[in-house]
């Protein structure tokens, strides 16, 4: 008995192994090129204008199929590329009436980019909090960390390791008298000195209210944003701007965008149309003079949108192109794999166990493969009742299971076993 | 039976263990003797940056060493017993073929538990005198895989070493490249808390591999 | 029980290489035999079917009455095992080795152990790898005594021996065999070892096994007659009268378990004329090469 368990656990782990290795190695001869497009929406012309990696080098071109040398591109993007236009004397001094002053264009210009799997990343729940009016011109890195335990908010000195007790009791009776529920869920922020301003961490609590949380001058500054009890909070991107309209980007659990405004909290929601779906699509928002723009980029499309500073949509642009599964070796590749596995996957940093299915079309090389190792049992003369698991097995599993059975072959316990 | 064939099993694997138990301990000593000299050489605050937003680890250096002690300690078990075919002595043991199997695997996997688990507890101790739990525990679970490894490693060495055909053994070792090279995913820190306990199951499971080559052996199979 | 040893009907092949077909053999219980073959006839095969580290294709062995694929712990207890080439766990000491084997076997005896152990010019904390190929066998001997078992097998004893330790091992067989009811089986590719130790021997070529028969029988009763050819050079082929036949130019070796007479006989009906007929007395070795051949 314990022969056979130890045979089956070898075949099932070498199919695992497999079903991660084998699609992989078939892609690294078979892959297809694609190439997405950069996507911007030019002021001048109130149209899409984009470029993209061709097999001479980049491509210029707008929504109309016009194509461009890289200046007639670069002078359709006045607020992208003012540093280079002011260098080489092209720069306008206004675009429809307004007046382009490279201060007021830097000050407007903000690019936030959120991976596919931003949202579900490892944290160590130990924050820093600075100091947001120090009266410094440059923000410090404080020498205590926070946590937000059932208890309250501690800060631990990282030289001593020991616990503030003072500055602790302070801001624990802070978020108390804000009717904060102990412990934190969660806690966003943007930790880093590389900035204009503070604006502290915004956190979750235990009854899925969302604080805002600054230090200013040493003393707590708490804030209950009431944010809409609809919106789920499944991340925030902090980022601290001399834009001064919004707090940072909130994703809801409902795959919504929108920007925490500095106006008490309030929401404003950028357009996506339904077709955002986080853990699948990487997210660019960038800000201008002009425009906010949202970029949804996936494998198999890029879908934008453009509003006004006012936030009403203006513009659109949807491409979409073949996924390299639609392409003929991508077919193949599902007739000879019945499924793939992967340890890791774009929704997530968390390592696991993901898996991507290619029935009905798999039951090709299935069948195929149940049809050699049908044969592999003839030839080693084992009964037809004794190989029944390995069958299914094999028909369940294609080549994975074909390989398995046949590496770790199968040696009879008693001779009678074999015919 | 267990005591008689761990005598057997200690005089092979004695050396070999004390070398594993050096080798752990030079890495602690290593490792904390770096954390004091940066808390004592840069700010305390930007070394907790650094690993908490940055995701460097302080004890990046352990990383191989389980799976090395696993090598080493199916290395010098098994090896003996394949050379010259002396296998077919303890096979000859007036106890079961496969009960006396399952012992040295067993053997040696529960001397690399032992081990492990002394080292975890003095990594976790050590840690508590040098960061916050939150640091440490996150520490501990971000070795846990590498521990793992190094008890996979051991029980797919071993019955890789038993397998009486190469032809056999090349696949072995590419399945058990492969696989192990699934706990070594990425250098950020707790990545794998969400499958530890399948990893666990799993590991334990594999250490009866060596029942397979085993039978393979008893029963004379050279193909 | 009769026999210690019961091979029925035994079949093997490596491959498509046949080893051997329908083998048969038995052991007397209290008797020593000796398996005699040149390298590759299957004299380790044996070894591996009756010690359970091979299954035959077809089958089977009973050591004690038990088949040997599956030997229960008493039975194995009851089977002492010389590998070939004297292989024993050589990463113990001597003392290691002995409190190690003794742990396994209740009726253990160290005394003969340590006996042997003495004349060997060694410290108990010498490590069997480093030992001479001679002291090796003596370890391993000295193991297999202080085991005491009722069978012994023994895959080619005098593998890598000097003669003097060849001797010592012979001499400790033919010793314990006389002891109550203990049954040796042995290979060995040195014959004149075997001589005057066995009971019966069993002879295996590449087709299978040759003979089987008593000693005693055998080399009373297996002859080598050498006669010159009168009328040149004539080969014979093989049958019931002629076992093996040789020739050099006009000098012809005949082997055969028939008497002189019934092969002058045979040599006249088949109208071969010959000159200076006469029996050559035969060692164990000879007749070895005899029914088997130089080739």
């Amino acid at each position: 008995m314990i022969v056979r368990i130890s045979r089956y656990i070898l075949i099932v782990v070498s199919i695992v192994v497999m079903a991660i290795y084998l699609p992989d190695l078939y892609w690294l001869f078979f892959d297809v090129k694609t190439s997405s497009p950069y996507v911007s929406y030019s002021p001048v012309d109130s149209m899409f204008i984009m470029y993209r990696h061709g097999d001479n080098g980049l491509v210029f071109y707008d929504e109309e199929g016009n194509t461009y040398t890289r200046e007639e591109y670069e002078e359709k993007l006045p607020l992208f590329y003012y540093m280079q236009l002011i260098a080489d004397g092209r720069m306008p001094d206004s675009l429809h009436g307004i007046p382009l002053d490279p201060n007021e264009i830097k000050t407007n210009r903000n690019n936030h980019r959120i991976r596919t799997y931003t949202h579900d990343v490892p944290q160590i729940p130990l924050y820093p909090l600075l100091e947001s009016e120090s009266g410094r011109v440059t923000l410090e890195f404080p020498d205590e960390f926070f946590r937000i335990t059932d208890k309250g908010m501690e800060f631990v000195n990282s030289k001593t390791k020991k616990v503030n007790k003072e500055k602790s009791a302070l801001f624990t009776d802070a978020l108390k008298n804000a009717d904060f529920q102990f412990p934190a869920k969660r806690v966003y922020t943007n930790p880093t000195t590389r900035k204009p301003f503070d604006e502290g961490c915004f956190v979750i609590d235990n009854k899925n209210e969302f604080y805002h949380i600054k230090r200013a001058k040493d003393q707590p500054v708490v804030r209950n944003t009431r944010l809409p009890e609809e919106i789920n909070i499944c991340y925030m991107l902090v980022s601290e701007n001399n834009l001064k309209e919004y707090y940072g980007i909130i994703i809801s659990e409902d795959n919504r965008l929108f920007f925490l405004t500095y106006d008490n909290y309030k929401l404003v929601e950028l357009p996506t149309k339904g077709i955002y779906k986080v853990g699948e699509m990487t997210v660019v928002i960038t800000t201008d003079l002009f425009f906010r723009q949202v970029t949804l980029n996936k494998n198999d499309g890029i879908d934008v949108f453009v509003t006004d500073r006012n936030y009403n949509l203006i513009d659109e642009y949807h491409e979409s192109w073949k996924p390299r599964e639609a392409y003929p070796q991508g077919k193949v590749a599902r007739a000879i794999f019945p499924f793939s596995l992967s340890a890791e996957d774009d929704s997530s940093a968390y390592v696991g166990l993901y898996s991507e299915w290619h029935f009905p079309l798999a039951w090709i090389g299935n069948l195929i493969s149940l049809l050699l190792f049908a044969l592999f049992v003839k030839k080693e003369g084992r009964t037809w009742k004794g190989a029944i698991p390995e069958l299914i097995l094999v028909t369940l599993t294609g080549i994975y299971g074909l390989i398995a059975c046949m590496v770790y072959i199968y040696v009879p316990l008693w001779r009678s076993e074999r015919k | 039976m267990i005591k008689k064939i761990f005598y057997k099993e200690w005089l092979k694997i004695r050396w070999a263990y004390l070398a594993i138990a050096v080798l752990f301990a030079a890495v602690m000593i290593y490792i904390f003797a770096s954390v004091a000299h940066t808390y004592k050489f840069n700010l305390a605050a930007t070394y907790w940056y650094n690993i908490i937003f940055r995701g460097i680890s302080f004890y990046s250096s352990l990383r191989y060493v389980p799976l090395f002690s696993g090598l080493l300690l199916a290395a010098v078990q098994f090896i003996p017993e394949i050379q010259k075919k002396r296998i077919k002595l303890t096979f000859h043991l007036p106890v079961n073929e496969y009960n006396v199997l399952l012992v040295m695997a067993g053997i040696g996997f529960l001397s690399l538990v032992v081990m492990f688990g002394v080292y975890c507890l003095i990594f976790l101790l050590l840690g508590y005198a040098f960061f916050p739990a939150e640091i440490v525990h996150s520490a501990v679970l971000t070795t846990f895989p590498w521990y793992l490894l190094g008890l996979t490693a051991y029980s797919l060495a071993s019955y890789i070493i038993l397998e009486p055909m190469w032809k056999r053994r090349i696949f072995y070792i590419l399945f058990a490249v492969g696989f192990g090279n699934l706990f070594l995913y990425g250098w950020f820190y707790n990545i794998y808390d969400r499958v530890l306990i399948g990893m666990l199951i799993v590991t334990i499971l594999l250490s009866i591999s060596v029942i397979y080559s085993g039978h393979r052996f008893k029963k004379g199979v050279y193909k | 029980m009769e026999y210690a040893v019961e091979c029925r009907n035994l079949t093997h092949y490596y491959g498509s290489k046949k080893v051997y077909e329908n083998m048969s053999f038995t052991i007397k219980t209290g008797s020593i035999l000796g398996l005699l073959g040149k390298n590759g006839t299957g004299k380790t095969t044996t070894i591996n079917i009756l010690n359970g580290f091979l299954e035959p294709k077809a089958g089977e062995c009973y050591i004690f009455g038990e088949n040997s694929q599956y030997l229960s712990s008493e039975t194995k207890s009851r089977v002492g095992f010389l590998l070939e080439g004297h292989i024993q766990y050589d990463f113990m000491n001597i003392y290691q080795i002995e409190k190690f084997y003794s742990q396994f076997y209740p009726q253990w005896k160290k005394d003969p152990y340590y006996e042997l152990m003495r004349k060997l010019k060694i410290t108990d904390k010498q490590k069997i790898s480093t030992m001479s190929c001679g002291q090796k066998s003596q370890v391993a001997l000295g193991l297999i005594l202080a085991q005491d078992p009722d069978l012994m097998i023994m895959d080619d004893f005098s593998m890598g021996l000097d003669p003097g330790y060849r001797r010592l091992f012979v001499e400790f067989l033919a010793e314990y065999g006389k002891a109550e009811n203990k049954t040796i089986f042995v290979t060995s590719h040195i014959i004149q070892d075997l001589e005057r130790l066995i009971d019966d021997v069993v002879i295996m070529g590449y087709e299978g096994v040759i003979l089987q028969s008593s000693m005693d029988y055998f080399m009373n009763n297996f002859r080598q007659y050498d006669f010159k050819l009168k009328n040149g050079p004539v080969d014979l082929e093989k049958d019931d009268v002629v076992t093996n036949f040789d020739r050099v130019k006009n000098h012809a070796s005949l082997y055969s378990f028939k008497s002189p007479e019934e092969v002058q006989a045979y040599l006249k009906n088949k109208q071969i004329e010959f000159e200076d007929f006469v029996e050559v007395p035969m060692t164990l070795e000879d007749a070895f090469i005899g029914i088997t051949g130089k080739y």
